[in-house]
């Protein structure tokens, strides 16, 4: 489905949007959730921006850049971009999420 | 269309000759037989099945081109809306339910993720109840030769043992055991203590009426007066649960298991769990089959247990802790309390 206001594509709803019994609005939530997305890429020096509420922008280092409108998406953009998979198990990524968090 | 008015799809599996017609019969030999439409698979030339049941049930599809597979994802959905429009059209009495018989080499997954993700069927059904039929007498053998059959009875609610009379009565128990092993969350019973006309397998295990319901659904393994084991040695699967008494945030969560099935979907066979998430008083039910998650169900209230959360998977070379380690490492920082999460192995 497309926004006739800004041609943005917008998804069916996915089992991983934001719940709708939680009490924060709508767009808080979906900045909590961009903020969780950002914690899991920046191993990868890859950031997530929010475009209009309803999309987000994958950016690499170099400049790269990726609309993304499913959460399934991001995961195969960001593979693409990296160019190897992204491994929620791997130590090494389980280590460099530690240390990006360190002061 | 509500939550609550969607047609179920109960999905039939089993192997080859493991009896799912037999079965079929005899479940739909009560008189409730307008409740429910019968979707089966034609596998090879003839439809046998479709003569075997025809006198049976008058409203089957069948659907044409043999296995249920990814590549015929698209007839089980025109077969479903066929079925919907008729329905609609009073052309066909008004079943609630809907029973799928999928042939003996189909994975569930692909038909899991039809019913799931296709934008048409999402609003007229929602996914039932999984049944596999386990055929006594060659099931030991299934087990260590077809990958099929690993696919159909870890991502099973039910597992019913057929054909047990061709087996010595005393071999059963250790089939039992070891299919409650591989796939610890499937309530387990023998087809032959069955009843004619026993639809009561595909009851929806989210009734706020039974909560005792779900708590056989979640499976024995999940149930807080169990002890928990300390190691389980299994050939096939490995079994996790994680067990935290903390809130735990949604969104957090949803993005870690949703980048753990992108990576690993085709080595988690099954998960079922309920959440303590943040910011609601109510359990929150998810459930999946490799990558294909089910849209997160509300429940009215916690069932007779802890209010803690428990997540059970069954994993295909994943080591438990290894799963333990990266659920803690990512979701430490998005619980509510500072403690680290729990982990057993059954």
């Amino acid at each position: 489905m497309m926004c006739g206001l800004c041609g943005l594509l917008n998804d069916a709803p996915q089992w991983s949007d934001p719940l709708q019994q939680q009490s924060l609005p709508v767009r808080q939530l979906r900045l909590q959730q961009l903020a969780v997305l950002n914690r899991a890429l920046a191993p990868f020096r890859l950031k997530l921006s929010d475009v209009h509420g309803s999309a987000w922008l994958l950016a690499s280092p170099t400049g790269q850049q990726q609309v993304i409108t499913r959460l399934e998406q991001l995961w195969v953009e960001a593979e693409r971009l990296l160019k190897h998979p992204i491994d929620p198990l791997d130590p090494a990524y389980l280590a460099a999420l530690k240390l990006a968090e360190t002061p | 269309m509500t939550q609550e008015t969607k047609l179920p799809v109960h999905v039939l599996s089993g192997f080859l000759g493991s009896g799912k017609t037999t079965l079929l019969k005899r479940l739909l030999a009560g008189p409730d037989l307008h409740d429910v439409a019968l979707l089966v698979n034609e596998f090879g030339e003839v439809g046998i099945d479709h003569l075997l049941l025809n006198e049976v049930a008058p409203d089957i599809v069948l659907l044409p081109g043999g296995c249920l597979c990814c590549a015929i994802r698209g007839e089980l959905k025109q077969a479903l809306l066929d079925l919907y429009e008729r329905r609609q059209r009073d052309q066909l009495p008004p079943f609630s339910k809907v029973i799928l018989e999928t042939t003996g080499l189909a994975d569930p997954a692909p038909i899991l993720a039809t019913l799931l993700h296709d934008r048409q069927l999402q609003h007229h059904f929602s996914q039932g109840m999984l049944v596999t039929l386990v055929d006594s007498e060659h099931g030991w053998q299934q087990a260590e030769q077809q990958p099929e059959w690993l696919a159909q009875v870890t991502a099973s609610d039910w597992l019913l043992l057929s054909k047990t009379d061709r087996v010595p009565p005393e071999e059963l128990p250790a089939l039992r055991d070891y299919l409650q092993r591989l796939n610890p969350l499937a309530q387990i019973a023998y087809s032959r203590e069955l009843a004619d006309g026993d639809l009561s397998l595909f009851a929806t295990p989210f009734n706020p009426q039974a909560p005792q319901r779900f708590q056989r659904w979640l499976g024995e393994i999940a149930l807080p007066m169990k002890a928990p084991a300390t190691h389980a040695e299994h050939p096939v699967t490995t079994t996790c649960v994680i067990t935290f008494d903390q809130q735990i945030n949604w969104s957090a969560f949803a993005v870690w298991l949703s980048m753990l099935l992108h990576c690993h979907g085709q080595s988690i066979l099954r998960i079922k769990g309920l959440l303590n998430v943040a910011e609601s008083t109510t359990p929150v039910v998810i459930h999946g089959v490799q990558h294909s998650l089910h849209p997160p169900i509300h429940l009215s209230a916690w069932p007779e247990m802890r209010r803690q959360s428990q997540l059970v998977f069954i994993m295909r070379g994943i080591s438990a802790s290894c799963l333990q380690n990266a659920f803690s490492h990512f979701l430490q920082p998005y619980t509510t309390e500072t403690t680290a999460a729990g982990a057993r192995t059954p």
